[in-house]
């Protein structure tokens, strides 16, 4: 395997990737990794609490915020990409400052606009802008950019408005941003913005569950309909296939609610860039989507088992159609 | 075959352009589209038509007389028998349907049960089943029936005894699975990656019960339960290594760092503030990543 990809790289730049491939090989397994981070949480917290305080007096917040985050960028930047067990933990150590050491900055800047909405979005955007050159942890980068995400649905949702049905409108449109901007990001393999996407795919998923208006809804379903039908356009396949495609997408979106439908349209997605944990993702959301239908459907047990079946047949009829006419 | 994240990871360093990836992108693994979308309609179908199976009959069963409440689950297991005969206990279909017989048997029972208000403890009910399932076990020779036999004896145990009395004899017989399990891997006749099916459960069970009790050494230090979790720990360490098992062995490491640590903290060793403990802590989990670490570097080199 090894000498398969090198074989795809320049002769300049072969040794270099070498010695990435041997780094990459020696790095200790991820349960490992996982007791060491272990490690590492329990000595910031210990820090936190008990090693903040100079001769008798307490270090102001923002003073821990900034000397955390330094600290943790630093030990993140001088071990990064090195595999033995005390680069490892020194560079987990690095990712838990750095992550403490923000939020307390964040806290400490929110008090400023007691704690408005508009605040808080502005101020966890910034931050997620801010950091995401300079911290190159995946898992830190994912988790800023979340909460940066989610904080600004919570603003256009309950702060920026004041008719619900702008709320609405504007939350709609905003989850199916997020969606589009993360497939854009997937399908132009733009890795170093990868957790980004996923950001905003669960920020997507945070929105949807969060819209409660019909308006809402039915709009984000009309968006997400629309961006499936363009990617199924741009497939290679046969015209009859695409239309075929775009045919199931719009009795999909009639029949399913948003959530279900993004959630099977992530997982398509998945499947069509490579993306597996995107696959994996979407399946949840679209089996979390089919069991809120469920509960959503105000009937009685009997008309829940009648369409509970009535579908299940045509998905296995599907599957027939499928295996006979596409048999090896 | 070419790691699709290695190809990610080579394109943001900058080793190969963007031509040569999407050049070598289709080299990746990928499962072809039939075979995949094959799989997710037949899943789904499935499970839509089986809830849909149930709410019908959730909301029949009152109307429903005692020998239609009696044939459904006895329909079920002729089904699933039929199944399991058509497409062979090897298969994967064929040994769905050998579970899905047991879990009929199961709903037999409790059928029974409630139609005939026998007057049975609900504990009762998984003492039959669990019997029925290990015949089951045994005639079809499918790993996952022998498995769902463990749990609901455990539950069985667990409902006869109570809490306080249920810690050795589930101890005794997640020992004895374990053993058992190791004993038909070591002659081939269940693949190792069934191993943390059972491996796993007994372990959080240990761990679970085991912190618990170490957090009162007055009470428990005379009490041979006080010592099960460290020597469970380095068994589990040491069969890590000789079964090759990196799953054991940082199982081990992880739950004799937690006991360390409460053990420490509990009687008074290192409670010298909070900052202090802390560090010692983290020390001790990183200790035991480290020999985790060393010991899988072992087990590769071993393989």
């Amino acid at each position: 395997m090894n000498t398969e990809i090198l074989s795809l790289v320049p002769q300049e730049k072969r040794e270099a990737a070498q010695a990435y491939l041997k780094t990459r090989e020696a790095y200790p397994p991820k349960l490992v990794q996982g007791m060491l981070l272990v490690g590492a949480l329990i000595s910031c917290v210990a820090i936190l609490f008990g090693g903040t305080v100079l001769f008798g007096v307490r270090v102001p917040r923002s003073v821990i915020g900034v000397v955390f985050t330094a600290a943790g960028w630093w030990l993140s930047a001088k071990n990064e990409g090195r595999a033995d067990w005390a680069y490892v933990f020194c560079a987990q150590l690095g990712l838990v400052l750095g992550i403490i050491g923000r939020m307390e900055l964040m806290d400490w800047l929110v008090s400023f606009s007691h704690y408005a909405r508009e605040g808080n979005a502005f101020i966890f955007c910034a931050v997620a802008v801010l950091s995401y050159p300079f911290f190159k942890a995946k898992i830190d980068r994912l988790f800023f950019c979340t909460w940066a995400l989610v904080a600004l649905l919570d603003y256009t949702q309950n702060g920026l408005l004041r008719s619900a049905a702008g709320m609405e409108i504007l939350s709609a449109v905003l989850c199916a941003l997020f969606f589009g901007g993360a497939l854009w990001i997937f399908a132009s393999r733009r890795i170093v913005l990868k957790p980004l996407a996923y950001a905003g795919v669960i920020a997507c998923g945070v929105g949807l569950v969060c819209l409660s208006d019909t308006v809402g809804r039915n709009l984000s379903l009309v968006l997400f309909a629309g961006m499936a039908a363009f990617c199924a356009s741009r497939l290679s396949v046969p015209f009859k296939m695409r239309a075929l495609i775009c045919a199931l997408i719009v009795v999909l979106a009639c029949w399913l609610p948003v959530y279900a439908f993004a959630g099977l349209f992530a997982c398509a997605a998945g499947y069509c860039l490579r993306e597996r944990l995107l696959e994996w993702v979407g399946m949840a959301g679209f089996a979390a989507g089919l069991v809120w239908m469920y509960y959503d459907m105000n009937t009685t047990l009997l008309v829940k088992s009648g369409w509970l079946t009535l579908a299940g047949v045509c998905v296995l009829a599907a599957y027939a159609w499928v295996r006979r006419k596409y048999a090896r | 075959m070419i790691k699709k994240s290695l190809l990610d990871e080579f394109l943001s360093r900058g080793f190969i352009t963007r031509e040569t990836y999407d050049k070598a992108l289709p080299q990746t693994a990928r499962e072809p589209v039939r075979d995949w979308l094959l799989r997710r309609l037949l899943s789904v179908g499935a499970a839509l038509v089986l809830a849909g199976v149930v709410c019908f009959f959730a909301y029949n069963w009152d109307k429903l007389g005692v020998l239609y409440k009696f044939a459904l689950p006895l329909l079920g297991i002729l089904l699933c028998g039929a199944g399991a005969w058509k497409w062979g206990t090897k298969s994967a279909l064929g040994q769905v349907c050998c579970v899905g017989a047991g879990i009929f048997a199961g709903t037999f029972l409790a059928v029974y049960g409630q139609e005939f208000q026998t007057g049975a403890f609900v504990y009762e009910l998984f003492g039959t089943w669990s019997v029925i399932l290990a015949v089951l076990a045994a005639a079809s020779g499918v790993r996952w029936v022998w498995l769902m036999a463990f749990y609901v004896f455990y539950i069985y145990v667990s409902g006869k005894l109570g809490y306080k009395e249920v810690y050795w004899p589930t101890f005794s017989i997640g020992v004895t699975v374990w053993a058992v399990t190791e004993t038909v891997i070591y002659f081939k006749k269940w693949p190792a990656d069934f191993r943390p099916w059972v491996f796993v459960p007994l372990w959080v069970f240990l761990t679970g019960y085991g912190l618990l009790i170490a957090m009162n050494w007055h009470r428990f230090h005379a009490d041979p339960k006080y010592w099960v979790l460290p020597v469970f720990c380095a068994l589990a360490a040491c069969a890590g290594l000789k079964l090759k098992s990196p799953t054991m062995l940082c199982g081990g490491a992880f739950s004799l760092a937690a006991f360390l640590c409460v053990v420490l903290v509990e009687r008074g060793v290192i409670y010298d503030g909070f900052f202090a403990a802390g560090l010692v802590v983290a020390v001790l989990f990183c200790a035991a990543g480290v020999a985790a670490w060393r010991g899988i570097r072992y087990i590769k080199g071993a393989k």
